[in-house]
């Protein structure tokens, strides 16, 4: 089982790319998409579902062009996109049936999975309620639960846990954790702590661009010695944002705690700390915002 | 089969989520209303100073003038909105991305429509049966009478407005307002043309021929009123 991208661009003016000459091979297991708004993630999410078209180059699923062949992909794939809705007027059996039947799930099998999937996802006490009245992690959990109707081959789930909160985001990454056996999964965030917590790849995306693509622990060793932390008064904040990549601040009784990405060390009394994954992110996307 | 079943799954999940709508209650109520008023005379096809017998013929003819009317109008944009709806909640998208084919989904969104709308047809049928019980003109009830014409005439009108709602949506300049005007206006228009066509074929085509091109041109025969306009349909 394997994803193949390559080259792949969308051009959606004469000068806008939503994604330029990108490329990636996946593998299963967890492979969390990170980059911030307007990146190009949506853009590449909705190519490998098969919604949209590339401008050029090629998707390669098992071998097998996508682009040329979608139905190939479409009976093993479950897709959650960023704006999920639902039929208000339905209650969750009715909504997972109907979308059970548009998999080419038969009735029988239909059944026995949404009944698997609705204790899988926590909604069994809720299953006959109009879905109209369910809260946002409960919507997202039906979202899910769709995506997983007919057991994926490859799963993608684009900002799935915009809106959820902070519970129900921890509960989001354990079920994701355990789903992740034998198919690829892709997620796609901004938030770094959902990657960083159930990945086992991270992809870093910018302006269409793939920036890395390396193991959590790979893309920490970027920054081995690189990151500082000290307690600086808050007037001198602004300043030192203007001379260094400030990727944390934090109020201290003392001052201001800040953590700063630098080759060297920013000021005599700054520490040596151990990076994280939301330094290596800021370094990255700065970076390339920078070249530009 | 899948295909099948694929279908009548996807109509299914529409007609349930567009009859739990307060909408959709409103317009039934509105559907027997006019039904009721047809039931105490007050809208009423005359031919001159006759009216028909309150028996199953008449009945079922007349109801099926109502539904037809009123469903041919309104029920347009009561059914619209099928294929947006998908789009603006993002189920579009899951749909795009599963093997349903384009011609299959349009399928089940015209019988989702087709069966919102003939819901109406059949609720204003039982009504009929009870108006007649009610009337008493003649107690006789005579099954088939009273309920062909809204078979044979009620339920194909619907699968053409049914159809005709899907495919107004499936034109990207029909799709919003415009569409709902130019709807209207057709629909008026036909309402008022159609019976003469129908009624004497060769010289009204000619007429509504000429009429597109130049409204003015001659003078108009006295239009029908709506209710006789129905009548003929």
């Amino acid at each position: 089982m394997k994803l193949t991208i390559m080259n792949l661009s969308k051009q959606y003016r004469r000068d806008f790319f939503g994604l330029k000459d990108f490329s990636l091979a996946l593998t299963p297991g967890i492979t969390g998409l990170l980059g911030p708004n307007g990146a190009g993630k949506s853009t590449l999410m909705r190519i490998l579902a098969t919604i949209n078209q590339p401008t050029s180059g090629t998707v390669l699923w098992n071998d097998v062009d996508i682009v040329k062949s979608p139905d190939t992909l479409r009976a093993v794939l479950g897709y959650l996109p960023q704006d999920f809705g639902i039929y208000p007027n339905l209650n969750a059996v009715e909504f997972l049936e109907y979308m059970a039947a548009i998999k080419g799930l038969d009735s029988k099998a239909a059944r026995r999975r949404i009944e698997e999937l609705l204790q899988v996802v926590n909604l069994v006490e809720a299953a006959k309620r109009p879905l109209g009245g369910y809260s946002g992690g409960m919507k997202q959990r039906v979202g899910i639960a769709q995506a997983l109707l007919n057991d994926p081959q490859l799963l993608i789930v684009d900002e799935p846990t915009v809106g959820l909160d902070p519970e129900e985001r921890v509960r989001f990454r354990n079920l994701l954790t355990d789903l992740s056996g034998d198919r690829i999964i892709i997620l796609s965030t901004h938030i770094v702590s959902d990657v960083e917590a159930a990945a086992s790849e991270i992809v870093m995306i910018n302006r269409g661009r793939k920036l890395q693509h390396a193991a959590p622990e790979q893309l920490l060793t970027l920054l081995d010695g690189k990151v500082w932390q000290w307690v600086i008064s808050a007037d001198k904040l602004p300043e030192l944002k203007r001379e260094y990549l400030v990727s944390g601040v934090l109020r201290r009784e003392n001052g201001m705690q800040v953590r700063v990405v630098s080759e060297t060390a920013p000021a005599p009394q700054a520490e040596c700390v151990a990076p994280s994954l939301e330094d290596v992110y800021l370094r990255e996307v700065s970076q390339e915002a920078a070249s530009k | 089969m899948r295909n099948l079943h694929s279908v009548y799954h996807l109509a299914r999940a529409d007609f349930l989520e567009r009859t739990r709508r307060t909408s959709f209650l409103v317009m039934v109520g509105l559907v027997l209303y006019l039904g009721y008023l047809v039931n105490i005379g007050q809208v009423t096809l005359r031919l001159e100073t006759y009216r028909g017998v309150f028996n199953s013929a008449w009945v079922g003819s007349m109801m099926t003038l109502v539904v037809n009317f009123l469903l041919g109008w309104f029920g347009f944009y009561l059914v619209k909105g099928a294929i947006a709806r998908d789009y603006q909640t993002g189920v579009g998208q899951i749909m795009a991305a599963t093997p349903l084919s384009r011609p299959l989904y349009l399928l089940g969104k015209w019988l989702s429509n087709m069966a919102v709308l003939d819901l109406m047809v059949f609720a204003l049928m039982i009504a009929a049966l009870v108006m007649q019980l009610i009337q008493r003109e003649d107690a006789v009830i005579h099954v088939w009478a009273l309920i062909s014409p809204f078979l044979l005439v009620a339920l194909p009108f619907m699968a053409l407005v049914a159809a005709i709602a899907v495919l107004f949506e499936c034109i990207s300049w029909l799709r919003g307002s415009f569409g709902n005007l130019v709807y209207f206006l057709a629909s008026s228009w036909a309402s008022r043309w159609l019976p003469l066509c129908l009624a004497k074929p060769c010289r009204c085509w000619i007429g509504w021929a000429l009429g597109c091109l130049k409204p003015v041109w001659r003078r108009r025969p006295k239009p029908p009123t709506l209710i006789t306009a129905a009548a003929w349909l």
